[in-house]
């Protein structure tokens, strides 16, 4: 489909606007839309928007569920979806059920992979130590530090053997 | 400062950032915390983060929105640190590569920043300031879902890398909203000079990891690396294009551009920019011979409105594109 603005260009760029109800479409190219002015060039899918309001409802965030509070903090679940921030770590338990779908969405993975602190991560189990030091090793490899590879690949092993005692 | 040195890549990539998003356990994320709990917080935290050695603590309650903003201008903070709605506070290493701000979205926000092109370094210094600061409080964490934050977007490692980005050759070649579009399916964001939201002046674009979950740090920063590394060659070789192309008049645009940053009197922050970014793009083409990118970063920092207004005390917005103008010749001769 030609942009319909300069006829040349292929459109890729698909605009709606909605005034007062009424929905007017628009097919525009890159160029015909960033010089249109009507509306900023969005690079990327905006992360707060994201969670926050509009696509709260398609993410599975119900009224339903809505009116469920943080016993942390008191913020409601509806409060959330409306700024998408939530009030303290407490919530993260709290609206667990409602946070895993959209985590899914923008993660892909939802399971912590990364640094665990040494203090406040001394109760975490060896499963999540194995993982990541998995993921350490699978760094390792692909950038062909053999030596730390096989290093990690022998701690694997003793926690894998810790664990299973 | 470090920020106006030319780094790794700097040709293409003026600098690059690690930032690490942290909360401690027991207290609201500060935007719903009260007043005293905000400055019971900025206390505990201010103690903590202060172990680090080298650094000073600023009380952003107690600065100028100015002072701020040129703070802000020098990425030393983000554009919500300027605001005076909560307590906030920041932790500076005296040679100002390592920013730990104070009650931002998060309770802690750890920077490390580094010129050029230069992911690993800057992630691993803020790893080593992470590991100070963890040494005496304790951040919210779960093992689910690792360092638990006020947006979910940054949960997980709380990492985003970033770098700065100078991208003349896919701009004028049309081709940055696709490039944008592409890293975008990658979890990638490419973004305008000061972060979420902001616009782009001067070919000048942010380019950094959105995935935090499920990643390690390692693999987002060679990742991102990789991308990088692919983006700067494609840069270089559209800007070669692009002059091969229609050579005279690039050479024509480069010359003027520098002809006006050396001539002009009244100089605004948005054309100063755009004339930058031409110089630079003249400099690598080797069109300009007579002035360096590390010249150019200097004058880049030195030419924000509030910078001026700070060095100069000059508040007037037309005052400021007079002196404007007359720093960027003072500089250049």
């Amino acid at each position: 489909m030609k942009c319909q603005r300069c006829n040349e260009r292929e459109a890729n760029t698909h605009i709606q606007k909605i005034v007062n109800g009424k929905k007017t479409e628009y097919f525009l190219c890159d160029k015909c839309a960033a010089e249109a002015g009507e509306f900023k060039v969005v690079f990327d899918t905006d992360f707060d928007e994201f969670f926050g309001g509009f696509l709260g409802k398609p993410m599975g965030l119900t009224p339903k569920t809505s009116s469920a509070m943080c016993t942390g903090c008191g913020m409601t679940l509806s409060e959330f979806m409306k700024n998408g921030r939530l009030g303290c770590s407490r919530c993260y338990e709290d609206f667990k059920g409602a946070l895993l779908k959209p985590l899914r969405q923008i993660h892909g993975e939802a399971s912590h992979k990364g640094k665990i602190p040494k203090r406040s991560g001394e109760k975490i189990s060896t499963q999540t130590k194995i993982k990541k030091l998995q993921a350490e090793l699978d760094t390792a490899v692909l950038n062909q530090e053999f030596e730390k590879a096989a290093e990690l690949r022998d701690k694997i092993k003793e926690l894998s053997k810790g664990g299973e005692k | 400062m470090w920020y106006k040195n030319f780094g790794n890549m700097g040709e293409i990539i003026l600098s690059t950032r690690a930032r690490l998003a942290r909360n401690i356990s027991g207290f609201p994320f500060p935007q719903r915390a009260d007043k005293a709990t905000q400055e019971t917080l900025l206390n505990t935290l201010k103690d903590g983060v202060l172990k680090i050695p080298n650094t000073t603590f600023f009380d952003l309650s107690k600065m100028s929105k100015t002072e701020k903003t040129a703070l802000c201008e020098r990425h030393l903070i983000s554009p919500v640190m300027t605001d005076d709605k909560i307590m906030r506070g920041l932790v500076l290493s005296n040679d100002e590569r390592l920013s730990i701000m104070l009650l931002e979205e998060d309770h802690i926000r750890i920077q490390a920043m580094h010129e050029g092109l230069a992911i690993s370094e800057c992630l691993k210094s803020a790893m080593e300031a992470d590991d100070i600061i963890e040494s005496t409080l304790d951040y919210a964490f779960s093992e689910n879902l690792g360092y638990l934050t006020c947006c979910p977007t940054n949960v997980g490692t709380g990492l985003r890398l970033s770098v700065m980005a100078h991208l003349p050759g896919f701009t004028m070649s049309g081709r940055i909203e696709g490039l944008a579009r592409s890293l975008s399916k990658m979890g990638i964001a490419v973004r305008g000079l000061f972060g979420e939201g902001s616009q782009s002046f001067g070919n000048i674009y942010q380019i950094s990891n959105q995935i935090t979950l499920g990643i390690s740090e390692e693999e987002s920063a060679q990742k991102l690396t990789e991308i990088v590394t692919e983006i700067i060659s494609q840069e270089k070789s559209l800007q070669q294009k692009i002059y091969s192309a229609d050579k005279f008049r690039i050479e024509d645009t480069v010359l003027r551009a520098f002809g006006t940053l050396k001539y002009s009197k009244i100089m605004t922050t948005k054309e100063a920019l755009s004339l930058l970014s031409q110089v630079r793009l003249g400099i690598n083409l080797g069109i300009i011979k007579e002035t360096d990118h590390k010249k150019i970063n200097d004058i880049m920092y030195s030419i924000f409105p509030s910078a001026l207004s700070v060095a100069y005390n000059i508040e007037n917005p037309a005052d400021r594109d007079l002196k404007r103008a007359e720093v960027i010749q003072e500089k250049l001769r």
